[in-house]
């Protein structure tokens, strides 16, 4: 039998292309509203796309200590989207990122349990230690903290969720990605083996984003 | 939720507590905005523990929450409730120093929630300009528990601000509330108890009286209607959902109606506007 492809979709307020918003198609005030999402969703449903993918940052995007005006908003809550489409779809994953940077590891744990009981099992954690060390600020720090320390803590929340939810026998998929690529995904290789089925990204310009999912023990992201 | 709302109920709350107390919760925000499809009026409210969250998180969990229920969200703003060992970073506090904390909290939620103004959003096409950079604000809040520069990564809450919902009524979570709350629940409903809740929290807050739902409906909404007098509104406990949720809708609040102490129908859109309570502007607004 023919290898079959994993199929994904990486959301973006408007679309990845910078300017999406002043497309005149575009309705931008819809960006912020529920049926803007819950319409993506279903489309990719009915395409019958594996996930639904929504990534974060903790951080407005600025220049010379402004906000950049003539780009469109970050992603809203990324938890709080896939939530909001769980109750008009079915079968799509419903994958949110959530920092183990500027979390606790007992609530991203409740958030998740919460979605998946919600959705019928289709909740996924994109697990990310964030990068950018302006969001370091918003969170009492001077500073970001430092690459290995990042790395160590989000390890520890991975193998915290994943102890308790085997007592449970029960384990949402755990997907990682964007920043927290090598470093988490080498670490957690070989025991991810068989719940970390995420790799390899693309991200075509010009195309609805698609995120094609290889099974891998090591994540690359590849933008081109 | 769709009981409720069909009972113009103004507002749904999930407040149940972080603890041993508890088997399980549902946690707040999937929850509540899993529901936003299944009403177009009715509140939802989240209650998140604040003792052991950061301020960005809740500012930006709620103002999404917020935009994807079309302004009916609420944050619930629950403090005390401590299961050790849940949290790793939450050093032992007195009572004083947690009430403290919750306040700047809320404070620097508030400031996140207004850092971008409801002008900020331009949606200019031709011009290119999404935003007004000079309409989002850094806050540059520098309190003893918290260093928070901002802005929020995410526009001004539809309502401003959701309102914020409290209900520990010992002496210094009614002067929490009295600060910083916009609708208290009483955890009673006899006249005294309520009484001296009203004068601890001044005549800001909303206080709803909570009265757990028993005996026939007329009796339980003639009760309503006796205590109506002395709160702004009662938080209606069923004991088995959704079966007494139907007979409060369908028994109980018309006979409120009735009596003119429930509109005929939702007259506002948000919640705010359920509750009466005015959009604030923003505080960065010149």
């Amino acid at each position: 039998m023919t290898r079959q492809l994993h199929l994904g979709v990486f959301i973006y307020p408007g679309g990845h292309h910078i300017a999406a918003w002043r497309h005149p198609d575009m309705k931008a005030e819809r960006i912020t509203e529920l049926d803007y999402y819950c319409q993506s969703a279903q489309i990719a449903e009915r395409g019958k796309f594996d996930l639904f993918f929504v990534g974060d940052a903790l951080n407005a995007r600025e220049r010379e200590g402004k906000v950049v005006g003539e780009i469109a908003i970050n992603n809203l809550d990324p938890v709080s989207i896939v939530s909001a489409v769980a109750s008009v779809t079915d079968r799509i994953g419903l994958v949110a990122t959530l920092s183990t940077t500027y979390n606790e590891p007992a609530m991203i744990a409740a958030k998740f349990a919460t979605l998946d009981h919600l959705s019928g099992g289709r909740a996924g954690w994109n697990v990310v230690t964030t990068l950018d060390e302006k969001a370091a600020l918003n969170f009492s720090r001077s500073e970001a903290m430092e690459k290995s320390l990042r790395y160590q803590r989000a390890q520890s929340f991975v193998d915290d969720g994943e102890s308790g939810r085997s007592r449970r026998g029960y384990r949402p998929c755990v997907a990682t990605g964007g920043a927290a690529r090598k470093r988490a995904a080498m670490a957690g290789g070989e025991r991810a083996t068989g719940t970390a089925r995420l790799v390899e990204v693309a991200v075509f310009p010009g195309k609805p984003t698609v995120l094609i999912a290889l099974i891998a023990t090591e994540i690359r992201w590849s933008f081109f | 939720v769709r009981t409720a709302e069909r009972g113009g109920i103004d507002a749904i709350l999930f407040d149940g507590q972080w603890g041993p107390s508890t088997a399980f919760n549902l946690d707040p925000i999937p929850l509540i905005v899993a529901l936003a499809e299944c009403g177009t009026r009715i509140g939802l409210g989240g209650a998140i523990e604040i003792d052991h969250a950061e301020p960005f998180n809740i500012a930006r969990s709620f103002a999404a929450a917020d935009h994807l229920t079309a302004g009916r969200s609420s944050l619930i703003a629950a403090s005390g409730a401590v299961r050790p060992g849940d949290f790793g970073h939450a050093p032992v506090r007195t009572i004083a120093e947690r009430q403290s904390r919750a306040a700047e909290c809320i404070a620097v939620v508030r400031k996140l929630w207004d850092s971008w103004e409801d002008e900020a959003i331009l949606l200019d096409k031709p011009n290119g300009r999404f935003s007004d950079p000079d309409r989002v604000h850094p806050i540059h809040h520098a309190g003893p528990f918290f260093t928070v520069r901002g802005p929020l990564n995410a526009p001004r809450p539809l309502q401003g601000n959701p309102p914020i919902i409290q209900r520990d009524a010992s002496p210094e979570g009614l002067a929490l509330a009295r600060q910083t709350a916009d609708v208290f629940i009483a955890p009673a409903a006899d006249p005294a108890t309520l009484a001296a809740i009203r004068q601890a929290l001044g005549e800001r807050p909303r206080l709803l009286a909570t009265t757990p739902f028993a005996g026939a409906p007329d009796a339980f909404a003639a009760r309503l209607a006796e205590l109506a007098p002395l709160c702004d509104g009662f938080d209606l406990v069923p004991g088995m959902l959704p079966v007494d949720l139907d007979t409060i809708a369908d028994e109980v609040v018309p006979f409120l109606r009735e009596r003119g102490l429930r509109p005929a129908g939702y007259e506002g859109k948000t919640l705010r506007e359920h509750f009466h309570l005015a959009r604030p502007r923003s505080q960065f607004a010149a």
